[in-house]
């Protein structure tokens, strides 16, 4: 896989391999409402004291439903990006992001991992696992999509940075 | 394609309904400001004060002649409020110290500063001040999907 960018032109992302093509096509589908524990911390609340009743009520009358709609534009811009990446004659595929929707990538993926790592309730030590993964297993390919998806949002914020 | 942005409109951030002494985040887009969104501080005095600069403080509908008054035991707007950002395992560094760049304008260094305290501490107070000004912070930060929070000072 082989990442491209001059300043001013997109994101281009060659030889992609059907496996890695394929997780990038799963980022839109890893969001809320997957199950609770994966809306509680893509939607935590904003104070530790249960007794701002009326902030914690406010949050979720005004601020929620913003964050929802937001995260939401976020992954329809990624998904629409994803329905132009080509596949080659060699099976590696080729995508290309513009520059004015690395935000959107960027909170899609972390969205994604968020997700993952709720859903199957990964520790920090399996993250940091550096040993190659099994991906026959299910937890070491989710530590591995985990990284995959952490990979690419390094590589964007690391341009978005300079 | 633009990243669509609707909890910022006018009919989301005015309800009908303002609770008086606390109310709702107020901020619009504003071209000298230094972030696109922030508090506007004659909007608030607006909503606070008549014109004559009494105290509007009345939960209730207040008949013209006399408006009544009464004031709601609530958390003194003065009290200082601070924002902390909590670890978790997932955010990368340098994208948190990016997101706290981006909010809050701090330099790189100050920056990893703070990242660095949420990775060995667990949390860090990023910011300290007004409680509007804090619930600010803590929506944008939710917006970037870190876990943050606002508490008393």
């Amino acid at each position: 896989m082989e990442f491209q960018t001059q300043p001013g032109s997109p994101f281009q992302f060659r030889l992609i391999p059907p496996l890695l093509a394929d997780l990038l096509k799963e980022i839109p589908q890893w969001k809320a409402g997957l199950s609770q524990k994966t809306d509680n911390r893509l939607y935590p609340l904003p104070t530790e004291d249960p007794t701002e009743k009326e902030l914690i009520r406010d949050w979720g009358t005004y601020i929620q439903p913003g964050l929802v709609e937001y995260f939401q534009s976020c992954r329809d811009i990624v998904a629409s990006d994803l329905a132009k990446m080509t596949q080659e004659k060699n099976g590696l595929s080729q995508l290309m992001i513009p520059r004015t929707h690395a935000d959107a990538w960027i909170n899609s993926l972390t969205q994604a991992r968020l997700a993952i790592a709720s859903e199957l309730c990964l520790t920090e030590e399996e993250l940091s696992e550096k040993n190659e993964p099994e991906l026959a297993n299910k937890r070491d390919f989710a530590v591995f999509q985990v990284n995959f998806y952490g990979f690419l949002t390094h590589y964007l914020v690391e341009i978005l940075a300079e | 394609m633009r990243l669509h942005l609707p909890f910022f409109s006018p009919q989301v951030l005015f309800p009908q309904t303002i609770p008086i002494v606390r109310i709702e985040t107020l901020f619009c887009a504003s071209p000298e400001a230094k972030h696109p969104r922030q508090i506007q501080p004659h909007l608030i005095r607006a909503l606070l004060y008549n014109k004559s600069g009494a105290q509007m403080i009345s939960s209730q509908a207040a008949p013209v002649e006399a408006p009544e008054t009464t004031t709601k035991q609530k958390t003194s707007l003065a009290q200082a409020w601070n924002v902390v950002v909590h670890n978790d395992p997932i955010n990368l560094m340098s994208y948190v110290t990016l997101v706290f760049r981006r909010i809050f304008g701090y330099s790189k260094e100050k920056s990893e500063h703070h990242m660095l305290e949420v990775h060995h501490k667990g949390r860090s107070i990023l910011w300290t001040g007004g409680r509007e000004q804090a619930e600010l912070y803590v929506q944008q930060l939710h917006t970037h999907l870190l876990r943050a929070t606002l508490e008393r000072s």
